[in-house]
């Protein structure tokens, strides 16, 4: 009997051995998917169009390549404007997270009904939202804007994912992007 | 001997001595001063049986010292040491009421249990099958010494002792329940219906399941099937209508005693829709649940096999106010009194919305060994499937899937020699993570052995252990840096030791007392948490360097009974050098998404103070009263600040009115429960985003009864009756919206 509280001990620990301490790792352990093919918005561009010269095109942008956390974002350009005049304007958003930029600008559009981009501002600047979806509510890709008299301000850009409870307002749904640029009128 | 109920009054009637004197007496219950007709009196070598009023005498007793053995059907047997010079009348009082205040019972070393030092409470089959219970959290209602963290209305994580997550441990048997259990939103998964009892091991008492659980463990066990051959149905069924919704549990069990195999299946089945507060429906909160489990045991000589297959599938709704994006989202909900986002009820789940799947088998071997005593070796393996679903990937991919596979390998050898007990044994466990989707932890490969061993002497009036553990981790993780794979490594080792025991310092009280030292290694997301917590609009950082945390702990307990009176205090101190927690930082930081808090995974020292208290009293035969306070004061020692996400203080109460038989029905009771937490006031109000809430008022009753001779219970109840607005501190949605406003239900358990 006694040999047999030594076999069993024995047996006991050669099977702890075997599941502890076996070092095979399976193949999708040591191959974890890279986070940076995760689809991402790390840039924002602004494009102003003077309305009454289409060749007075100015572009500003905002980028933070490696999303929330990590560092801080490398570009935030300050938005500027002539007083008392007239601008389209066109909103982008990239993905700049790896060498293949996308723009992401072209699925929003066709989320077009889940999807409202925000604008607030508050130096002399007057936002219109002038595309609709497909329940004539706004999306906010293209917009008019028009400044009065010289001002500084911020000009923040708000996106908002809103599915099933898009109804026009800003309050509701989740954001997805947020960015408030330094605004000059002059 | 549980409870120590009895009182021995000596009424002596005097003259002189002779050889032979008379002994007269009445046999009482404990709690109800009723007499307890037919007891039986073991004098010498005499056999006296009470009369129907509970008197008993004998005119022929020898003068000297001698030992009363008293008992009573359904009493255990009460031994009474005498000296008798002269005729004597004696009253014993019997605890017959074992159950008077609860089906849980408190600690130690239990009737036919094995000795051992744990400080603990258990709550039956019965009990569990009366709850209907779908959860830990349903499971666990109403036990003193455990609460719960919540996210929302069926996410909720055990805290006992003030702590939770990973300083809490869910045990199957003897091996560890292992999950996601990575933050405050991952419950773990039990189905308490398959469970044959439920153990709540509170406080650093035991070294048996690992080195981790410094708060306390949960341990889940199987039923034992009775000694002969049946087949048994059970059909529970439980409806309510906050969250409005039904559920339908059986269990069918067979045993064949001849063959030595006995077998269970377990099935249950939940399906509800949104919850409601007092005065809005908490949309997308419905949730729908099947978990079930086949258990086979098969007894043949000295061998016991058993088999343990269980299943848990769960579908939640995450509540759509509390997904938003960034800081001005979340400033936006907490001004507001109303959810942003409340549409009509619905049963129908929507993202963001979460699928988990937990799978596990086990395998057991039991051998009586002549030399050994039992040895126990058993082999678990469990799969866990974790899939978050958000707004962004509708009807597509999860933007997270977690899938976790553990194995796990235990021994355990438990020699009982005359008063003494020997345990030990040995665990490994390999366990691996693969995630897919947005990063949440690395992939890892983690192994784990411990081995202990714990000795125990039980002598009449007290018990003594001590125990010594070691374990040793290492894990491998993998994780793309800058477009490469990093493999790290981690390795923990550390030794636990404590040293504990109970003593009884009369027939009315007893006395716990535990001291121990363990340890805790890192989780993964504490070293590894890099970026936004999803849904919670807050960037979390884990850090690399972290060194893993010590306790050193001290449980005690105080069990008073005397007659109609019930105390039990049981208060706690934890030192923890090293601890691991996640203090807002005060930063905020700028992304493409707006501003976010940030928070830091940081270890500092920290002290726990608490005490769970519990008072029962019998007001008449069929009343009894209860009243329940947990208090705790948690501070970090280091910068003399607040702890961030302890409970509240709270007291409760219960009015209890029981009944053997009343029109048909059999057993019933009836009580009223109030229960009051007070507002958390000690936090740092620099570390939160809003004020903690208010100290709220809840009242809860219920019914409930045999229906005549028939196998059928009911019961029917209400939760928070006064249908009050409220929100709690450790309930995470408390940002964005109330608690849960009235519920009534109903429970039908019947057994063919």
């Amino acid at each position: 009997m006694k040999q047999s509280k030594t076999n069993i001990s024995i047996l006991a620990f050669l099977a702890l051995g075997v599941i502890s301490f076996s070092s095979c790792k399976d193949d999708e352990v040591v191959n974890p998917p890279n986070p940076n093919e995760e689809e991402l918005i790390t840039s924002v561009e602004l494009v102003f169009t003077n309305a009454a010269d289409s060749t007075d095109v100015s572009t500003f942008k905002f980028a933070d390549p490696d999303g929330e956390g990590g560092n801080a974002p490398t570009q935030q350009d300050t938005i500027r404007l002539a007083q008392e005049s007239n601008y389209t304007l066109a909103v982008r958003f990239l993905d700049e997270s790896s060498s293949d930029v996308e723009d992401i600008t072209e699925e929003v559009k066709e989320e077009a009904e889940e999807h409202l981009v925000c604008y607030t501002t508050d130096a002399s600047t007057t936002v219109t939202i002038s595309d609709k979806d497909m329940n004539e509510l706004n999306v906010g890709l293209e917009a008019n804007v028009e400044t009065t008299i010289a001002a500084n301000g911020t000009f923040t850009v708000a996106l908002k994912h809103q599915p099933d409870v898009k109804d026009g307002s800003c309050d509701v749904g989740e954001t997805d992007v947020e960015v408030a640029f330094e605004l000059e009128v002059k | 001997m549980r409870t120590v109920f009895a009182v021995l009054m000596l009424y002596s009637i005097g003259t002189f001595s002779y050889a032979q004197v008379t002994l007269r007496g009445q046999v009482l219950d404990s709690a109800t001063r009723q007499p307890l007709g037919l007891s039986f009196v073991k004098i010498a070598n005499q056999d006296l049986v009470a009369d129907t009023k509970g008197n008993f005498g004998t005119t022929s007793v020898r003068v000297g010292q001698h030992t009363l053995l008293v008992s009573h059907v359904g009493c255990e047997t009460k031994k009474v040491r005498l000296v008798i010079r002269r005729d004597t009348f004696i009253t014993i009082y019997l605890p017959h009421h074992d159950h008077t205040f609860k089906e849980v019972v408190a600690y130690g070393h239990q009737n036919n249990r094995e000795p051992d030092a744990r400080l603990i409470q258990i709550v039956s089959t019965k009990r569990l099958e009366q709850l209907a219970a779908v959860s830990l959290k349903n499971a666990l209602q109403n036990v003193n010494g455990v609460r719960f963290l919540k996210t929302g209305t069926t996410i909720a994580k055990p805290i006992i002792n003030g702590m939770h997550s990973n300083r809490i441990s869910v045990i199957n048997e003897d091996s560890k329940q292992e999950g996601q259990q990575w933050g405050s939103e991952h419950a773990p998964e039990i189905d308490p219906l398959s469970a044959g009892s439920i153990e709540l091991i509170k406080g650093a008492s035991t070294l048996r399941y690992g080195s981790d659980a410094m708060g306390g463990v949960i341990r889940i066990l199987p039923a034992i099937f009775d000694d002969s051959s049946y087949t048994k149905i059970s059909l529970i069924t439980k409806g309510e209508t906050n969250p409005n919704g039904a559920q339908l549990g059986m269990k069918i069990e067979n045993n064949r005693q001849k063959i030595g195999l006995g077998q269970r299946l377990v099935v249950n089945l939940k399906r509800n829709g949104d919850a409601t507060a007092a005065s809005y429906v908490l949309s997308n909160t419905g949730f729908s649940q099947l978990s079930g489990s086949y258990y086979a045991h098969y007894r043949h000589g000295k061998n016991e096999l058993a088999l343990t297959a269980t299943a848990f599938v769960q579908e939640l709704g995450i509540l759509a106010a509390s997904h938003i994006g960034n800081l001005t989202d979340l400033n936006r909900a907490l001004a507001s009194d109303t959810p942003l986002i409340t549409r009509p009820f619905t049963y129908t789940i929507k993202q963001p919305s979460q699928l988990i799947q937990h799978y596990s088998g086990k395998l057991k071997w039991h051998y009586n060994s002549d030399h050994l005593g039992p040895v126990t070796l058993s082999y678990t393996i469990q799969k866990n499937l974790r899939q978050e679903f958000d707004n962004h990937n509708r009807n597509k991919d999860a933007a997270l899937n977690l899938n976790l596979t553990t194995h796990q390998l235990t021994l355990l050898v438990d020699k009982h020699i005359n008063q003494w007990r020997l345990q030990y044994g040995a665990q490994g466990e390999q366990q691996q993570n693969i995630f897919q989707g947005r990063y949440f932890i690395p992939n890892y490969q983690r192994h784990k052995t411990g081995i202990f061993s714990i000795l125990t002497i039980e002598k009449d009036h007290y018990l003594l252990e001590g125990g010594v553990r070691y374990d040793w981790q290492n894990t491998n993780t993998f994780r793309f840096v800058k477009d490469v794979v990093v493999n790290e490594i981690f390795t923990y080792d550390g030794i636990s030791a404590n040293l504990s025991g109970w003593r009884r310092i009369n027939e009315d009280l007893k006395l716990h007392l535990s001291a121990a030292t363990r340890f805790r290694s890192p989780d993964i997301n504490e070293l590894f948490s890099n970026g936004l917590h999803h849904g919670s609009a807050a960037l979390e950082f884990g850090d690399l360097s972290l060194k893993q945390e010590r306790s050193y702990s001290l449980n005690a307990a105080f069990n008073y009974n005397h007659n109609r009176l019930q105390v039990q205090v049981e208060p706690y101190f934890h030192y923890f050098q090293n601890y691991i927690y996640l203090q807002p930082s005060g930063e905020i930081q700028l992304s493409i998404r707006g501003a976010f808090p940030v928070f830091r995974y940081i270890q500092t020292n920290t002290r726990y103070i608490g005490t769970d208290i519990n008072i029962g009293y019998r007001i008449t035969n069929n009343l009894t009263t209860e009243a329940q306070a947990a208090l705790l004061y948690v501070k970090d020692v280091v910068s003399d600040k607040y702890i961030f996400g302890i409970p509240a203080q709270r007291v409760s109460g219960r009015l209890k009115y029981t009944f053997a038989e009343a029109l048909s029905l059999r057993d019933g009771y009836l009580w009223i429960g109030p229960s009051y937490t007070a507002r958390q006031n000690r936090v740092e109000l620099d570390q939160d985003f809003v004020k903690p809430p208010d100290a709220y008022f809840l009242l809860d009753a219920e019914f409930g009864a045999q229906y005549s001779d028939t196998p059928l219970h009911f019961s029917v109840g209400v939760n928070n009756a006064l249908n009050n607005s409220y929100r709690d501190y450790i309930n995470r949605y408390r940002y964005f919206a109330n608690d849960l406003g009235i519920n009534f239900y109903i429970t039908l358990n019947y057994t063919f």
